[in-house]
């Protein structure tokens, strides 16, 4: 079960600078992911990493969006249409099913795991408020996908870049106040870097807010034996990658602060 | 004395579920965490002196009763795992630090840092498969001396983990115990590959790794019954594909005085609750008062 399965790559999207989405289609984790989950992906002789699920489609299809930052990622996103990778998953906890009215924070590629979510409310029909941070218009993914669905059915969608590219110049975390004040939410659902997190956690904290967020670490066996991905006393694998906010507060103290690297040494995060 | 407290040699543990190597002890907190979920000792990740990243992934694979590994140690050094080791020997943990080394003298310095940082004892992994420290289990010689140089260098217990790739186990088992072993741990995964008939490629990242799991059971018990046979007389700890209770018994009955838990974590922490109840409710039906009872009974059989 867990060895990877090889899919045929359907297509690829350029997302934005050096982003891309592979589209392939695997039974296996179509009928079972729910959105957050994760999947391993196997690049045949170079190396097999954990990535977020950026599409769950109809007739199987699925697809992951690749930020090329190292070897394995840059090999990711040079495959071409016809190509091969291994898949095997889903693994891990996922998002909780959208509420009535639903807030999505995302920031750069932490959007991904948050997509399919936001193809969920959309299907679903309820209400989903969008923010979406990145450095700049070029390098931030999803905002032609996100402004298409925009016309459909997103309630509200708002950008934040760095450099003031597009939408308004800042952190996506500028915008929770304004957006946040206007509305009350039955879900706050966020991914992205970590200190970004845990700026959203401190804020939900004291305003009590639902929130749920998709933490990342190195991540190696994937079903919960190797503890190369403990977070505190969770193993990302399996009691995450999503947390609610009630389980944050046992690694309230590491959040934002530190990582691991594959050997497992502290890395400090700021 | 409770029905499942168990001695080897100098240590006592509460009882004889541990944690083997390699598996989830990594931190502090996930050795408390392991503690608390009911294990008798915590065997941490293999570590060496200095920091080591391991193999590239894929690191693991499922085969049909079992998984291959290919992990190659990865560890932050021992600097880094004895400030781990500290936070849960500080909390009452009985951690045992898994020991390798690149020179007899890494084995002896990792080692002694295990012993100040509080563990009850160090367990010397000469027999990874996929790793060149892996060869000192397969040869006599080399086994004595690094056996011997730890034992002379710590005065907590010293255990030896024992590889099935070899010829005659039992043969390496007593050239440990000559060399002063106070305890003797048997199995370490078994070599194996797996390749993807789609591509043609090794599936895992170092090609060749480690089997575990059911599929090994067998063999494990076969080494442990034939290094008890041999007349070693420090215990043994038996590892190798325990998936529940029974398997434990098993191991108990050919010759073990603890067992050790690895890949059955693939189905939560509470396996080792299950393997606890399970061995209880058998002494109670069986009427038997302690562990030594069971151990080894296989050989009076035959």
């Amino acid at each position: 079960m867990h060895k990877p399965r090889i899919c045929k790559i359907l297509k690829v999207e350029n997302e934005a600078e050096n982003i891309k989405t592979v589209y392939f289609k695997d039974r296996m984790i179509s009928s079972r992911i729910i959105p957050g989950q994760f999947i391993m992906v196997w690049i045949p002789g170079v190396d097999e990493i954990p990535m977020g699920v950026s599409h769950i489609g109809l007739n199987s299809e699925l697809a992951i969006t690749v930020e090329a930052v190292g070897e394995a990622t840059e090999r990711l996103c040079s495959l071409k249409e016809g190509d091969f990778i291994g898949v095997r998953g889903p693994y891990g906890r996922g998002f909780s099913p959208p509420g009535l009215s639903n807030l999505i924070i995302g920031g750069g590629t932490g959007m991904a795991p948050l997509m399919p979510l936001i193809e969920h409310c959309v299907r679903e029909k309820v209400k989903v408020n969008v923010l979406l941070g990145g450095g700049s218009l070029s390098k931030t993914p999803f905002i032609k996908k996100l402004k298409n669905i925009l016309n459909t059915q997103l309630e509200c969608f708002k950008v934040t870049t760095e450099d003031g590219s597009y939408g308004c110049k800042g952190l996506v975390t500028d915008l929770l106040d304004e957006v946040l004040l206007k509305n009350s939410f039955e879900r706050v659902y966020a991914c992205g870097p970590e200190l970004m997190l845990k700026k959203i956690y401190e804020y939900s904290l004291e305003r009590r807010l639902p929130l749920e967020v998709s933490l990342e670490r190195y991540i190696k066996c994937g079903i919960g034996i190797c503890g190369s991905c403990y977070i505190g006393p969770y193993r990302i694998c399996v009691e995450g990658p999503v947390f609610k906010i009630n389980e944050l507060e046992k690694i309230r103290n590491i959040l934002g602060e530190w990582t691991r690297d594959s050997s497992g040494r502290l890395i400090p995060l700021k | 004395m409770s029905f499942l407290e168990t001695i080897l040699g100098s240590i006592k543990l509460e009882n004889p579920v541990i944690i083997a190597s390699g598996v989830l002890a990594t931190t502090g907190e996930g050795m408390k965490l392991l503690y608390e979920k009911g294990a008798g000792a915590v065997v941490t990740k293999t570590t060496t002196l200095n920091s080591k990243p391991g193999n590239p992934n894929p690191t693991i694979v499922s085969t049909p009763s079992g998984l291959l590994n290919s992990m190659g140690l990865p560890n932050p050094g021992i600097e880094e795992m004895s400030r781990e080791v500290a936070v849960a020997c500080r909390e009452g943990v009985p951690v045992i630090g898994s020991v390798a080394g690149f020179s007899v003298n890494e084995f002896v310095e990792v080692a002694k840092r295990f012993e100040e940082a509080g563990v009850i004892g160090v367990e010397l992994n000469i027999s990874c498969p996929h790793e060149k420290v892996g060869l000192i289990g397969q040869d006599c010689k080399l086994t004595y001396q690094v056996v011997k140089a730890v034992k002379n260098s710590v005065k907590i217990p010293v255990i030896v983990k024992l590889t099935p790739n070899v010829t005659d186990i039992a043969e390496i088992a007593l050239e440990a115990e000559k060399a002063g072993a106070d305890a003797l741990t048997a199995i370490n995964t078994v070599k194996g590959m797996a390749i993807d008939v789609n591509t043609g490629y090794p599936i895992l990242g170092a090609k060749i790794g480690g089997l575990s799991g059911p599929a090994i059971k067998p063999i494990a018990v076969r080494c442990i019954y034939e290094i008890y046979e041999s007349g070693v007389k420090v215990p043994i700890i038996g590892v190798g594909g325990i998936s529940n209770w029974r398997d434990a018994l098993e191991f108990l009955m050919a010759g073990s005085s603890a067992i050790q838990i690895g890949t059955a974590f693939m189905k939560g922490y509470q396996i080792i609750e299950k393997i606890k109840k399970g061995l209880t409710g058998y002494m109670k039906k069986n009427k038997l008062q302690t562990l030594t009872q069971i151990i080894g009974i296989a050989h009076k059989r035959c």
